[in-house]
């Protein structure tokens, strides 16, 4: 059984589209990157975006970023339309890419701080708590930073300011098995706290347990855009939910949505600070 | 430092910034001391040489015949050369290494013009090479005092400003180039070969007429020409030059502004 903890405290929320990506094509040359894509993410959601390497998962993020222009369709962040002159779009985004370049010759306190400005403002004192948590050494010299380490600067930098949107493309690349893990928590805590977190991957695995949607992408094309729910139903898998984070309101708006999707649960409360929820493909149990 | 692209450019680049600075202090002070033993070296040698020969070295002979005059032509003409390598060397790593390496990318994911990240580097390009040029302009003082031969400030400080004027028009195309293409290569080999070939056709203008002619394309005609050390600016030859600085400028912001940036 494939057991994860799930935070759903804005199941509630669950309505408002955050991005909008709607008939997206971009061309280079005569060749379609991607070819009339369409999604939407929803607010408070972890959304992985998966495919094969080539599939258009970067493309895409670089269009969400303003980084490169749509040949045709529209994308929208927040209501607005993203633009490469325009910065309002990235107002309280983070992101983060296994491409992440920074000046070597900076230490990483230097770094931050700097990127920190471009963002608005630095709060010193959030950005030393989070490089504190993941081991990494303030005064370090950037260019003598291993592969790892340098990852967690750019993972320190989507994050010091508190972002409402998080855009990851493959974020997890270079990261030992045990960052991987606080990578985890960070993202989850995030989410708890009401942010949109959007993941590229060419790995369900890596991000299956972070998710809660999944957008597949392959050849330029939108392949499936489905729920955790949907895609442990079409894998026959059970799964179970950790539920204790839940208010009663979030509990009842989170069942409330089981029944609207017509999934198969079953509640098991043997202790009363962890309620489990199962799925199965055959009869409801509650 | 570290709130601006201006100001973290800056920080970034102090050392390359510091070590030109004293590179070019230290050589042209160096030069000049060059000047007593070949002044009479140069006077005779000068007038053996038929006209089409020594128009390599400056057809007038006077020229070497004095401080003034040797630093008018050799420090303000050859030294410019190297003054170029840094303009377009800086140009290059400050700006368009940025966007092939990726690092352009990780400021302008944040809510940042890309409007301002181009003004605030050109502004850190204009302020470096200042620098740099501040040192020039006391080395060669410096090197005058050396000699016993001294030479104000105030009257090297107009053909210091014509050399880095020069420079700022090679830094404006490498700049201009990179910001339309975001191609560093392409960029540097274009102004590379821009540069060598204009000082060369500009040096030996005055041995064809098809070399004037040519001249007149390249910078080089404009920035010291007459002697801006004798007889200060020409007012449409620095038109010329502020042109060749601003327009390439005007043109390419927009572009840059619009355009796809190189994503690796």
């Amino acid at each position: 059984m494939n057991e994860f903890i799930f935070l759903f405290a804005s199941c509630y929320n669950i309505s408002m589209n955050i991005i909008e990506v709607s008939h997206l094509t971009k061309k280079f040359g005569k060749k379609y990157a991607l070819n009339d894509v369409s999604f939407a993410i929803k607010s408070g959601s972890v959304t992985g975006f998966l495919g094969p390497n080539g599939a258009g998962k970067s493309t895409t993020i670089n269009i969400l970023l303003g980084f490169l222009n749509a040949t045709s369709g529209a994308v929208t962040i927040n209501g607005r339309a993203v633009k490469p002159g325009k910065i309002k779009t990235r107002v309280g985004l983070g992101f983060l890419s296994n491409n992440f370049a920074l000046d070597k010759t900076l230490t990483v306190g230097q770094e931050l701080k700097y990127l920190g400005h471009l963002n608005g403002k630095f709060d010193k004192t959030y950005a030393m708590e989070l490089a504190k948590r993941l081991n990494l050494d303030w005064d370090a010299k950037i260019g003598k930073l291993s592969t790892g380490n340098y990852q967690k600067v750019a993972l320190v930098s989507a994050l010091q300011h508190r972002p409402a949107i998080l855009i990851l493309d493959e974020p997890t690349n270079g990261l030992d098995p045990l960052i991987q893990n606080e990578f985890g928590k960070l993202i989850a805590e995030f989410r708890a706290n009401g942010a949109t977190i959007f993941i590229s991957s060419h790995i369900l695995s890596e991000v299956q347990e972070l998710c809660d949607e999944f957008v597949f992408i392959r050849e330029g094309k939108i392949a499936a855009q489905i729920t955790k729910f949907e895609l442990s139903k079409r894998s026959g898998e059970k799964i179970s939910i950790d539920l204790s984070q839940f208010n009663d309101i979030a509990r009842k708006n989170f069942i409330a949505m089981l029944e609207k999707y017509h999934l198969h649960y079953q509640i098991s409360a043997g202790d009363l600070n962890r309620a489990f929820m199962q799925f199965y493909e055959g009869d409801n149990h509650a | 430092m570290l709130r601006t692209t201006f100001g973290k450019t800056l920080f970034e680049k102090r050392w390359v910034i510091l070590g030109w600075t004293l590179a070019l202090f230290a050589t042209n002070l160096l030069l000049l001391q060059i000047f007593p033993p070949m002044k009479d070296a140069f006077s005779s040698m000068m007038a053996d040489l038929p006209d089409s020969l020594a128009v390599w070295f400056g057809s007038n002979g006077e020229i070497w015949s004095s401080l003034k005059g040797f630093i008018g032509l050799e420090v303000m003409g050859q030294m410019a050369l190297i003054v170029i390598v840094f303009a377009i060397t800086f140009t290059s790593s400050t700006f368009a290494k940025e966007e092939s390496d990726g690092r352009l990318l990780s400021q302008l994911a944040r809510p940042r013009r890309r409007a301002s990240y181009f003004i605030q580097k050109f502004l850190a390009i204009i302020f470096a090479s200042a620098i740099v040029m501040a040192g020039f302009l006391f080395g060669t003082f410096v090197g005058s005092v050396v000699l016993g031969d001294a030479i104000s400030i105030e009257t090297l400080f107009l053909p210091c400003v014509a050399v880095w004027l020069l420079a700022l028009v090679f830094a404006s195309l490498m700049f201009s180039l990179s910001a339309m293409f975001g191609r560093k290569a392409l960029a540097g080999v274009v102004v590379g070969f821009y540069a060598l070939i204009g000082y060369f056709v500009s040096s030996l203008r005055g041995g064809a007429d098809i070399l004037e002619t040519l001249a007149k394309m390249t910078p080089f005609y404009y920035y010291n020409n007459p002697s801006v050390m004798d007889y200060g600016f020409q007012t449409d030859n620095l038109i010329v030059i502020a042109c060749l600085i601003i327009i390439p400028l005007i043109i390419s912001l927009p572009i840059f502004c619009r355009r796809d940036l190189r994503t690796r």
